[in-house]
């Protein structure tokens, strides 16, 4: 059986945290117990929606959402029926894309007895406290930048031929006031995992592809 | 005094032996699922050389008889194990737990490939038999198994009538074991690594692909899970595993013992053969007896009344 | 000494064996033994002997005798002939030496490479009765009248054969011995070697005058070389009980043809085939074409 590649995977040169497409994460921090709702969209469209219990008992401490592989499509939100989800207090939220072409957006809602709030608009930022993270594959100089604070980073990615290497091992980025480290080398296939101290909106660009693989 | 007797020298016996050899034809295929790799063979084998040797003590001795193979093909398939980029875990401060980051597989899903090389050219058994000469009396009234071993062996059929046979009766036969030599492995290497590198395209993703999985001798052996090389791996997977090595030895021994005698006489033996208005002449043949010296093979039997 | 010392397969008949072979032939194929006319044929039982037959045989149908033409009485001016019977009985063979049948002296002993065979021959003809002639005659004379002075250019007609009633046959039975010895031989354009008997010397016993006797041995010689011998020939590889009948057809499984021919005389090997110790023995080669 010859099955397809999954091209987006080389095909992705651009990320931004606002418009997630294929190798990026965000992980949104649930530090409050209360219920929740998520809303999924797809570039203006709302594919879908769930509710999120936070602090039952016994309730994972991680909750990952596969945003290409939720019911629902462009004229509908997939939300009829289903018991909707439970994470811990304090619990993390994970949303990613595992294929294709689309961008999507998050928000969340906290729903108390007497009024709701948005504690998340991936479309606009990151908020404090949240993770953000892609795996950078094709090897290159890539261009980080924060929108909001205006920061700006570069990570250096390389393929070595012939060495065979751990492709779980992430390398962490703190974003308060800048990136640190802003000059970052890692190995094609690893994850970047920034993590927000300030309220930041994170785009990373492939800007030089000339740096292949190294001997 | 026997009534008739009847001799057959060693060079002559040489030739009846090799005249039955040559129909000589073992074949055989199976086929395994073991989780992650399935491994099966197709193969065929004939017999060359050998000499045999009569023995003073009413034994005798076939020897050096090769088993060559005509076709040894081994179809060995395997799952690729996912292919991935990403993924790990991350250490946030109290009270926040740990995250696990998901992963991207290179493929939608695992990619099976599978090879099947004729390793023919480069195994070669060798055969040896001990035995000694018996007569058995085939009679046509009793009704053959519902099972017959035979039926693929026989080179001449059953007769429509009573006969004594002179069966070759091994007592001890050895088989070499299955040995497959180095060059093998680079051949399964070889293989896989084609089939491979014909599923993903050139590039940056086959490089990636590459570092991944590491060199295809490190895949097929974390695969196939063995910690030595892939030709010893092999051998014992033919000797114990699928049992060819013991099913070839009972295929060889019932050849040329039970399945096919070495000479026969027809009971009754006709002597005058049927006119268009006469019967055919048969005289009873009785109290067939066999033995050999280191000269020849002697067969005494009497006319029965 | 090895059997196989100067060829590939040997074969051996004791003379016992072969006289209980013997003894299978002629139970087996009487019709090769006994010969008589179609009436005798009809009427066995009014045969000189009676004939020893296997069950297998009266099962099959198949004759008790070979049928041959009654003998005319000769000079009849209406064709007549009688029927009659010849019946070989008690066939045994002797291998050198000598020492199961007593030959008469005018054979002397059996030489060396010899085979003596003895059997008795029993002959038996119609003798009409009184009362047949007197039915026959005035049919004959007034033929016998009306053919004077003139050829009788008619064709002939066949002959009157007066059944054979009980009593009628007139038998006697004669001792026969002669000497033989064996040879390979082709038999027209085949390729087999059979292998056949020969008659060196005959006698009969006790026959007078000696006319007679040498006419009658003579004759019996002619029936046993021309009649019987010939239909008794034998392919080689029944000397060897047929055993390389499976090596025939394995061969034929790999394209091979596998045959047996008797081994060329040289100074190790004197006679083939050879009797000598009360047996017949073969010495052969293994031929396998094309080679192995």
């Amino acid at each position: 059986m010859r099955p397809a590649l999954n091209r987006a995977i080389f095909a992705q040169r651009v990320w931004d945290s606002g418009a997630l497409t294929v190798l990026a994460t965000l992980v949104h921090v649930f530090d409050e117990a209360g219920d929740y709702e998520i809303f999924v969209r797809r570039g203006e469209a709302i594919v879908h929606r769930v509710t999120l219990a936070v602090g039952r008992d016994g309730a994972p401490r991680q909750l990952d959402l596969d945003l290409a592989a939720l019911p629902g499509d462009d004229t509908r939100c997939g939300c009829e029926g289903g018991d909707g989800y439970a994470i811990s207090e304090p619990g993390l939220v994970s949303f990613h894309v595992s294929r294709g072409a689309g961008a999507y957006s998050v928000r969340v809602q906290r729903r108390t007895e007497r009024h709701k709030e948005w504690v998340l608009d991936s479309a606009e930022s990151i908020p404090e406290g949240d993770l953000f993270a892609v795996v950078l594959v094709r090897p290159g100089v890539y261009a980080v930048a924060d929108k909001v604070s205006g920061a700006e980073a570069r990570i250096s990615v390389e393929l070595p031929r012939g060495e065979r290497y751990r492709m779980d091992e992430p390398a962490m980025v703190e974003l308060q006031k800048g990136f640190d480290p802003s000059e970052l080398r890692v190995l094609a296939g690893r994850a970047v995992v920034f993590r927000c101290q300030d309220r930041a909106r994170i785009g990373i660009e492939l800007a030089d592809e000339t740096a292949t693989v190294s001997s | 005094m026997a009534h008739v007797t009847v001799a057959v020298n060693e060079s002559a016996f040489q030739s009846s032996l090799e005249l039955l050899k040559r129909s000589f034809r073992f074949a055989a295929a199976d086929s395994g699922d073991f989780g992650p790799f399935r491994l099966g063979y197709d193969v065929e084998a004939h017999l060359e050389g050998g000499t045999v040797d009569l023995r003073a003590d009413n034994t005798f001795e076939l020897k050096e008889l090769d088993v060559r193979w005509s076709r040894l093909k081994v179809k060995l398939g395997l799952d690729i194990p996912s292919m991935c980029v990403g993924g790990g875990c991350i250490d946030l401060p109290w009270p926040l737990p740990d995250f696990c980051l998901p992963r991207w597989c290179l493929f939608e899903a695992d990619p099976d490939v599978s090879i099947e090389p004729d390793l023919a050219a480069f195994v070669a058994q060798e055969v040896s038999l001990t035995g000694s000469l018996v007569v058995r009396y085939f009679d046509v009234t009793v009704p053959p198994p519902a099972i017959d071993p035979c039926a693929l062996l026989r080179v001449v059929p059953p007769p429509p009538n009573n006969r004594w046979n002179i069966h070759l009766d091994p007592q001890t036969i050895d088989l070499d074991l299955f040995d497959f030599p180095d060059i093998v492995g680079n051949l399964f290497e070889d293989g896989l690594t084609s089939v491979i590198e014909a599923l993903i395209p050139g590039g940056i993703v086959r490089d990636l692909v590459l570092v991944i999985v590491g060199s295809v001798a490190d895949l097929i052996r974390d695969i196939l899970d063995i910690p030595d090389e892939i030709d010893e791996w092999l051998s014992d997977f033919f000797n114990v595993s699928f049992g060819l090595h013991d099913l070839l030895l009972q295929v060889v021994g019932d050849f040329f013992s039970s399945c096919n005698p070495l000479y026969g006489i027809d009971d009754p033996l006709e002597i005058l053969p049927a006119t268009s208005t006469l019967i055919p002449v048969r005289i009873p043949i009785a109290n067939v007896a066999v033995r050999n010296d280191a000269n020849e093979m002697i067969i005494e039997a009497d006319v029965g009344a | 000494m090895a059997f196989t010392a100067q060829c590939d397969v040997f074969g051996s008949v004791h003379e016992d064996g072969l006289n209980l072979v013997v003894g299978h032939l002629m139970r087996q194929r009487p019709s090769l033994f006994n010969y008589a006319t179609q009436a005798l044929a009809d009427h066995p039982e009014r045969l000189c002997e009676e004939v020893e037959v296997a069950q297998e045989v009266t099962d099959a149908g198949d004759p008790l005798v070979h049928v041959v033409e009654p003998i005319p009485i000769i000079g009849a001016a209406v064709p007549i002939s009688l029927n009659w019977c010849l019946q070989f009985r008690r066939v045994a063979v002797d291998f050198h030496p000598g020492n199961a049948i007593d030959l008469p002296p005018e054979l002397g002993s059996l030489p060396e490479q010899r085979v003596a065979l003895a059997l008795q021959a029993c002959v038996g003809l119609q003798c009409l009765g009184r009362d047949v002639i007197a039915d026959l005659l005035p049919g004959i004379e007034v033929a016998a009248v009306a053919k004077r002075g003139r050829d009788d250019r008619r064709k002939p007609r066949p002959p009157i054969v007066p059944p054979v009633r009980d009593r009628d046959m007139r038998c006697f039975c004669l001792g026969v011995y002669a000497i033989g010895h064996f040879e390979w031989g082709a038999i027209g354009s085949t390729t087999t070697q059979w292998l056949k008997v020969r008659i060196d010397g005959l006698e009969i016993v006790d026959i007078q005058p000696r006319g007679l006797e040498s006419a009658i041995e003579c004759y019996v010689a002619d029936v046993l070389q021309l009649g019987l011998l010939p239909r008794l020939s034998t392919p080689i590889e029944k000397i060897a009980l047929d055993i390389t009948s499976l090596l025939r057809k394995a061969g034929v499984a790999i394209g091979r043809q596998v045959s047996l021919v008797p081994t060329p005389l040289s100074a190790t090997l004197a006679h083939n085939p050879a009797i000598e110790g009360d047996e017949l023995k073969a010495f052969a080669d293994l031929v396998i074409t094309p080679p192995l």
